[in-house]
């Protein structure tokens, strides 16, 4: 009786079937929610160490080069540039190493507008500046004016988009 | 003839949905799609910085309205003006300097711009709040001014 009853129950099920439909329906739902949320890409990625504040604004980023302002130090491109406390030493407003990397850049973008032969200038695009909702005033006005000083105006700032 | 018919039918009834190479697409996608979504969305607030040649003196007709940072309160004060405070206080404070700007905003239509007056040691954070605060209001044209210590 029971031999009879092993044998048709295995012959029954036949090669083992894994039951796959609940899965299919989770992954279903999980790639759907993340071909919606899917950002082909973003120009501006958060530099690591900076808590961006939040903001009620909407407008996108545009492609451009970071200033990016942590706690301790400030980063062009990535790259160091001066730390927090040597840029709000003095009393003046220009951030002497600051100025000389961004003096850099703009030379490298006006012959690369002049090798394009773009004569007039078509001003120095816009910069990106990432601070950290920490910072203070102090650093961000003196960088704010050196890129001023520099010829850099049209100015981004970085913020996450609040929900 | 028939009966061959009838096992046939029965056969494609219990033929199972092939979905292994669904389920490796999805392994695959699911993983690149993950590592490349994007949960905090980075927006911008963009400003100007008067070049050399602006004017330095705002005309004098204007309202030059102007929103002091001070610990504890807003002091929004303006040409011809009375000097207003709104407290400031946590998250409530910027729907209370909201609502203020935007009384003023409907009074002066015209005006758009704000001077944003902070001290040294104000934080970003406070100041893009104010911005926000302003630019909600219908005056989207911030400036920075310092207090001076």
């Amino acid at each position: 009786m029971r031999n009879r009853r092993w044998g048709r129950r295995a012959r029954k099920s036949g090669p083992a079937q894994l039951k796959l439909t609940s899965m299919m329906d989770i992954l279903t739902v999980l790639l759907l929610f993340l071909v919606k949320s899917f950002v082909v890409d973003t120009p501006v990625t958060p530099v690591p160490g900076v808590t961006l504040p939040e903001s009620t604004s909407k407008e996108t980023p545009e492609e451009s080069f970071v200033i990016a302002i942590t706690g301790p130090d400030i980063l062009v491109d990535g790259e160091r540039v001066s730390s927090v406390d040597e840029a709000t030493a003095g009393s003046g407003l220009f951030i002497a190493s600051l100025g000389e990397h961004l003096a850099t850049i703009r030379t490298h973008k006006q012959e690369l507008a002049r090798m394009r032969g773009l004569e007039e200038e078509a001003g120095l695009g816009p910069v990106t500046v990432q601070g950290d909702r920490a910072i203070e005033y102090r650093v961000l006005e003196r960088v704010l004016y050196t890129l001023g000083q520099e010829g850099f105006s049209e100015i981004s700032l970085a913020v996450i988009r609040e929900a | 003839m028939r009966s061959r018919k009838n096992k046939r039918f029965r056969k494609i009834v219990e033929a199972d949905l092939e979905i292994l190479p669904l389920m490796n697409l999805f392994v695959v996608l699911i993983p690149m799609l993950l590592l490349s979504a994007v949960f905090l969305e980075i927006a911008v607030v963009r400003m100007d910085l008067p070049s050399d040649e602006a004017d330095a003196n705002p005309a004098e007709e204007s309202l030059d309205l102007a929103v002091r940072i001070e610990t504890g309160r807003y002091v929004i004060q303006g040409r011809a003006l009375r000097e207003t405070e709104v407290e400031r206080d946590g998250e409530r404070d910027r729907d209370a300097l909201t609502d203020a700007l935007r009384d003023l905003a409907s009074t002066y239509p015209e005006n758009k711009a704000v001077r944003i007056v902070s001290h040294a040691s104000t934080q970003y954070e406070e100041i893009i709040r104010v911005m926000d605060a302003s630019r909600d209001a219908g005056m989207p044209l911030v400036s920075l001014q310092s207090a001076g210590e």
